[in-house]
């Protein structure tokens, strides 16, 4: 079963990371453009964050045979600091026009302030001129009403729902998302969020209609290998493999190939391992003999 | 490199990517001055393969172009080699590139090339470092050159160190130095450095007996062509 995780944030994690992601075929990867863990003070380092999303992480992640695709945005804890908030719109624009650039995100809602809605709208504006879905983060934080507002902005927007997943859901949020026309995204942690036997109760009550699963591993306690652990557990759990598949690879590729940029095509093998490869400077190898498929 | 060889470089690559993408010759400002904006033609630049290469298979845009001898010869005299090797998208953005720097100037063109080099991804970059030789003073785009060197994406540093008449013209010899010591820990193919021959100082002598000597150290390979930069004495 060939894997695809459309939210993970890979510049958090090891090689060590992309190796096991690689043994368990995950095939191709999207990282959504987030925060540090703390605030960014200057629009400058945003741009070489998204530089870096488009240039070395991409690199990094085809030395070990996985396609690495991102979205951009500004995330909504950062977006509370207006003026830089200006800055960073003003940016986004340049970068979003990249190939290999498959949506707007992650955007939304989190201290569910004035300001996070404005640059939420703002997003959503992009996306619609760039021709791009959009993820949406829902907040930790008074969950289901902050999905709801998240839901009315994104409609108001006049952005096709189609075109927007909402994600990080959790039972109380998922039939609000769906309802609304939207995709569903879920996020499996090793303690917060969602587990592998909660989602699979989801999918037996839900189906696997316009359902997607990742892991948004980062540099908190997290678990790139959430996404087949999760097919494995529902396959334990009597889902048909075919609605599995549908959820960890179908669906992801459906929903971001809205973006025109993106297609089944594309990612159909994964990239040849080519660690030979270098990047600015630095091998991600430190003397080991580099693994070089055969053409 | 005059504004009549840039003209007549440009032609020959437009006239030939819009008879296999005629989608090209409908961005606005390659024949409309007025249209021409910097800040859209970044945009463009970047949109520029997907726009070549519409419908379903986004791969596309790597085809080759196939000019004639009498164009490689062109393209070749004038700073272009080994067109028919480089891919569609890499020459459409190249064609723009020259468009741009005769609509922009002398004076304004070299600031922006060199950010649209900071700001690109990797083929923007590899187009725009393949341009470098063709614009009118080239020795005004040094900065943007040099820094390409300072990397080591394969791509990028292949676009500005082989098969390209810039370094070998209009890099001083520590810079130079560095590039082809660079290539030997890349391993890419000295042979295609343009000017190599006419580049080989004492300096270089020295690095390349240097870097024999750690390899042998270390148990590692040597490149297969170091001899090309080496002291006969000491083969």
């Amino acid at each position: 079963m060939k894997f695809f995780d459309h939210h993970i944030h890979m510049s958090a994690r090891t090689t060590d990371d992309y190796e096991a992601m690689a043994n368990e075929n995950i095939v191709a990867v999207i990282e959504p453009a987030f925060w540090l863990g703390q605030p960014r003070t200057h629009v400058g380092t945003f741009e070489d964050y998204y530089l870096s999303l488009v240039g070395w992480e991409r690199f990094r992640a085809r030395q070990f045979g996985i396609a690495h695709f991102c979205v951009l945005g500004l995330n909504p804890k950062e977006a509370n600091n207006r003026p830089l908030a200006k800055e960073v719109l003003e940016l986004l624009p340049i970068y979003l026009e990249k190939d290999g650039v498959v949506g707007v995100g992650e955007i939304g809602l989190d201290d569910h302030t004035p300001e996070e809605e404005k640059a939420f709208e703002e997003q959503l504006e992009l996306a619609k001129t760039h021709n791009l879905p959009v993820i949406v983060h829902t907040p930790h934080r008074d969950k289901i009403a902050g999905t709801r507002r998240s839901i009315e902005i994104v409609k108001a927007s006049g952005i096709g729902v189609e075109r927007v997943i909402i994600d990080h859901n959790i039972e109380d949020t998922i039939a609000l998302a769906l309802d609304a026309g939207c995709w569903a995204g879920h996020t499996i942690y090793p303690s917060t969020k969602m587990d592998e036997y909660r989602m699979a109760k989801l999918v037996k009550q839900y189906g696997s209609e316009r359902i997607t699963i990742n892991s948004s591993a980062d540099w908190g306690v997290s678990d790139p290998l959430k996404v087949p652990k999760t097919a494995r557990v529902m396959l334990e759990e009597g889902i048909p493999e075919e609605t599995v598949q549908k959820i960890v690879w179908d669906n992801p590729v459906a929903f971001f190939s809205q973006s025109g940029r993106l297609d089944m095509e594309m990612i159909a093998e994964r990239p040849r391992v080519d660690q030979g490869r270098l990047y600015e400077g630095n091998s991600v190898l430190r003397g080991q003999t580099p693994k070089i498929e055969p053409e | 490199m005059t504004n009549t060889t840039n003209e007549k470089l440009f032609e020959i690559l437009y006239d030939k990517i819009v008879s296999i993408s005629p989608g090209f010759g409908q961005l606005p400002w390659l024949d409309r001055k007025d249209e021409f904006s910097t800040t859209e033609f970044r945009l463009e630049f970047s949109r520029l393969r997907r726009k070549l290469a519409p419908g379903e298979n986004l791969q596309n845009g790597e085809a080759p172009l196939n000019f004639n001898k009498n164009e490689i010869h062109v393209l070749t005299q004038n700073g272009l080699p080994s067109a028919n090797q480089r891919p569609l998208h890499i020459l459409a953005r190249i064609a723009c590139l020259l468009r741009a720097a005769q609509l922009l100037g002398e004076e304004k063109t070299p600031r922006f090339v060199h950010e649209l080099f900071t700001r690109g991804d990797t083929p923007e970059k590899c187009a725009i470092l393949c341009a470098l030789p063709l614009f009118s003073c080239p020795q005004d785009y040094h900065d943007t050159a040099v820094l390409a060197t300072r990397g080591y994406i394969r791509e990028v540093f292949e676009s500005i160190a082989l098969q390209n008449p810039y370094p070998a013209k209009y890099f001083g010899d520590p810079v130079f130095n560095q590039m082809l010591l660079k290539a030997f820990f890349l391993d890419v193919p000295l042979a295609d450095v343009i000017g190599l021959d006419r580049r080989i100082n004492d300096e270089l002598h020295r690095m390349a007996a240097d870097f024999i000597k750690e390899r042998t150290a270390a148990g590692r390979a040597l490149p297969k062509d170091i001899d090309l930069i080496l002291h006969k004495e000491i083969l």
